[in-house]
């Protein structure tokens, strides 16, 4: 048994404080006259003393034993049996060479730390892929392992949650005390990540279903103060695969000034003179001709979207315009056309390679010394009207309209330090902690119980 | 207990028991037994050997039946006030309580031109009286008298019971706390001689309700002992034992004709009176 906040231990000798006072208050015996002790002490009474006083006793312990309880409920108890470890490998194709090798030896390091029979590794090549130690696979809550019923798009919901392990593309799993998601590696081949949800589904109590469509940000509980992260999925036009990806709630102070004067600069050098590259995109003219020249941020305020988009923050964006949205995470780059074959522009390699480049430079230099990388940027298309989120801070757009948004995401990461968390708190770590709290605030309530009971009808 | 303050206050104990009464009294006790009055009660049918004068010749006339008319007889009777002078009744404000009552029905009897007559624990009695003179001697004796001392109740009870006399009301204020044998016995031999007992048991807040709490050593007033006690855990069988002591107590007195009228010092002795008169002998 080990304690997730064992600080709070040193709260227990408090546990004497009944004790303490039942004694205390005692002291010396003071002397009361009383008029006479004809009713007092009888003897008829022996035994109903005796069970008074060890009902007095009873309660006393009780009340230990719920100050116990209270500061084992505050310090968390787990598990400290097997440690299991997911560790996820990408093989997919952009974890060719270098990283892929660095990812490898990340993943040996693990083996080598948490011991090869408890890292849970599913590793792929092109199409293959396996598992090791399936036999030692642990069991897996269902409430605890998010899920989604399949339609789009699908919320992510449940309590596994997930770190990065390096800046390579190997992952490892975590679990936290306050919530967050299982995750997966970005940029897999489709096939590869319904492989990898197939076999997920496969394991006991592990539900996970895949679809494709547009993602919603969910942003409640951005601002609790530990790291907070979200599964989403979504349908990458540009790639025509499928991906994950996995948002860290890191504050990263971003300098919106600088970056639009950098991405201002970008948009008025660039070239729009491509044609376009299938039957789907248009020119660059044409989106020009439909385009307003507008640039709305978004702050981390609790506002919805339409609110910022009706106000004056518009800024002059070279020939586009765009919603610009900072949510803390990562930076969104909204661009809203009409109509919405417009935004085909948008799948044209070139810009979008110029673009990556630009705002990998842009925020490199930047992220650098804070211990955070731009993982990559990636885009994606929706078509729909801007539907504003209620309350929400960074708001999310549904296609099943005309408009056309483009979503630049910005990936960054902040570089994990070698899984802090990992070694804390694993899966069977999490399950633990969670039968450890039900069964203390049963005992407690047990306690609670026994104590009016004595208390009041004994 | 100095009940000189509250003489301060109320004046004389004798106007304090005389406002006591006056205005808690308002009808007059009657006799059981039916005799020669003016005070018709009801009729009866004749039988042989009644005295013809009774036979009431109207109804004869009217229904042509022989009935006897009944009188109520006014009676006068010996009221013995009893009163514990013993050290428990010094405790608190109780013996306050005690000479209030007792100086209360001492006048209230009196006035119903009733023969009272005072005994009290500490060996002072009275012979039953009408007279005022000695009347006033009683309350002069119970301003200044002081509880203390100890009494043996068998000795106390059997010596009482020798100078009653003549059949009537026996009061008993104390606060009944010891054996209760020995007014179990008294009062039982009170009922057999056609004499009625009541009783008003005079408690003390603090022994109605035993508020202490913690270790204590416990130091009673007529006792030497001291008895070590955890008062949290006494509290409930105190409680417990005074609730039975006070029921099988009511219930002596109840079985042998007369009512057990129970007080505490925070209590006005106005509703105790009050009881007594309310509700009946």
């Amino acid at each position: 048994m080990s304690f997730l906040y064992p600080f709070f231990l040193f709260l227990l000798p408090l546990a004497a404080l009944p004790l303490i006072l039942f004694t205390g208050l005692r002291g010396k015996k003071k002397e009361i006259i009383f008029s006479t002790l004809f009713l007092i002490r009888r003897e008829e009474f022996r035994d109903e003393r005796f069970k008074q006083r060890l009902r007095l006793w009873l309660i006393i312990i009780l009340r230990i034993l719920m100050i116990i309880t209270i500061i084992f409920l505050l310090a968390r108890p787990r598990y400290f049996g097997k440690r299991w470890h997911f560790a996820y490998f990408d093989a997919s194709i952009s974890m060719k060479e270098a990283k892929a090798e660095r990812a490898r030896s990340a993943l040996f390091k693990l083996l080598d730390i948490f011991g090869e029979k408890r890292v849970f590794v599913i590793d792929f090549d092109g199409e293959r892929l396996f598992i090791k130690d399936t036999s030692e696979v642990p069991p897996m809550a269902v409430n605890d392992v998010f899920y989604t019923d399949g339609r789009l798009p699908f919320q992510p919901s449940g309590k596994v949650i997930c770190a990065p392990l390096s800046s390579s593309d190997a992952w490892i799993h975590l679990d936290s005390i306050k919530g967050g998601y299982m995750y997966f590696s970005a940029f897999s081949p489709e096939n590869t990540v319904v492989k990898v949800y197939n076999l997920l589904q496969s394991l006991d109590s592990f539900e996970i279903k895949a679809g494709k469509g547009s993602f919603i940000y969910s942003v409640s509980g951005r601002k609790m103060n530990y790291p907070w992260f979200f599964v989403d999925y979504r349908d990458n036009l540009m790639e025509n695969n499928y991906f994950f990806y996995v948002a860290l709630n890191g504050k990263i102070p971003v300098r919106l000034d600088k970056k639009l004067m950098v991405l201002k600069a970008f948009f008025d050098s660039y070239p729009f003179t491509l044609s376009p590259v299938s039957d789907n995109c248009v020119s660059v003219d044409t989106i020009l001709q439909g385009c307003k020249r507008q640039v709305v941020f978004f702050s981390k305020k609790n506002r919805g979207l339409e609110s910022y988009v009706n106000k004056a923050h518009k800024v002059p964006f070279g020939k586009w315009y765009g919603y610009m949205m900072h949510s803390g995470i990562n930076s969104f780059l909204f661009f809203r056309f009409y109509p919405h074959d417009t935004a085909a522009q948008f799948y044209d390699p070139e810009f979008l390679k110029a673009l990556s480049d630009t705002l990998k430079n842009m925020f490199k230099e930047e992220r650098a010394e804070k211990n955070v990388f731009i993982r990559d940027v990636d885009f994606s298309i929706c078509r729909g009207p801007l539907v504003p989120e209620k309350n929400s801070v960074a708001g999310f757009y549904v296609c099943n309209g005309d408009t056309v948004a483009v979503n630049i995401d910005i990936q960054e990461y902040r570089k994990p330090s070698l899984c802090k968390h990992s070694e804390e708190v694993s899966f069977k770590q999490l399950s633990s902690i969670m039968v450890f709290q039900r069964l203390l605030v049963y005992f407690l309530i047990l306690l609670f119980v026994f104590e009016t009971a004595l208390l009041y009808f004994l | 207990m100095d009940i000189s303050p509250f003489v301060e206050k109320y004046g004389s104990l004798f106007i304090k028991s005389k406002f006591l009464v006056d205005g808690l009294y308002q009808g007059k006790h009657r006799s059981i037994t039916f005799g020669y009055s003016v005070e018709f009660t009801e009729h009866r049918p004749y039988e042989v050997g009644d005295d013809l004068r009774f036979v009431d010749w109207k109804v004869y006339a009217r229904t042509d039946r022989f009935m006897v008319k009944k009188f109520t007889d006014e009676t006068e009777m010996d009221v013995y006030v009893f009163l514990d002078t013993s050290g428990s009744m010094r405790y608190e404000a109780k013996f306050h309580s005690a000479i209030l009552i007792a100086g209360a029905l001492l006048y209230l009897f009196n006035t119903q031109k009733d023969r009272v007559s005072l005994y009290t624990t500490s060996g002072f009695f009275a012979p039953p009286t009408r007279r005022k003179d000695e009347l006033k001697e009683m309350f002069r004796y119970l301003e200044n008298i002081t509880p203390q001392n100890t009494f043996i109740p068998d000795e106390v009870f059997m010596d009482f019971s020798i100078r009653i006399k003549k059949r009537g009301y026996i009061i008993l204020i104390s606060d009944f706390l010891y054996d209760i044998s020995y007014i179990e016995r008294f009062i039982r031999f009170m009922h057999k001689k056609h004499r009625t007992t009541v009783g008003f048991m005079v408690l003390s807040e603090k022994e109605e309700k035993f508020p202490f709490s913690g270790g204590a050593l416990f130091k009673g007033i007529e006792e030497e002992a001291i008895v070590e006690v955890n008062a949290d855990l006494e509290k409930r069988m105190y409680l417990k034992a005074l609730k039975e002591h006070k029921k099988s107590l009511s219930n002596h007195f109840k079985s042998n004709g007369g009512k057990l009228i129970t007080l505490t010092d925070k209590d006005g002795v106005e509703s105790a009176i009050s009881m007594f008169i309310g509700g009946g002998r």
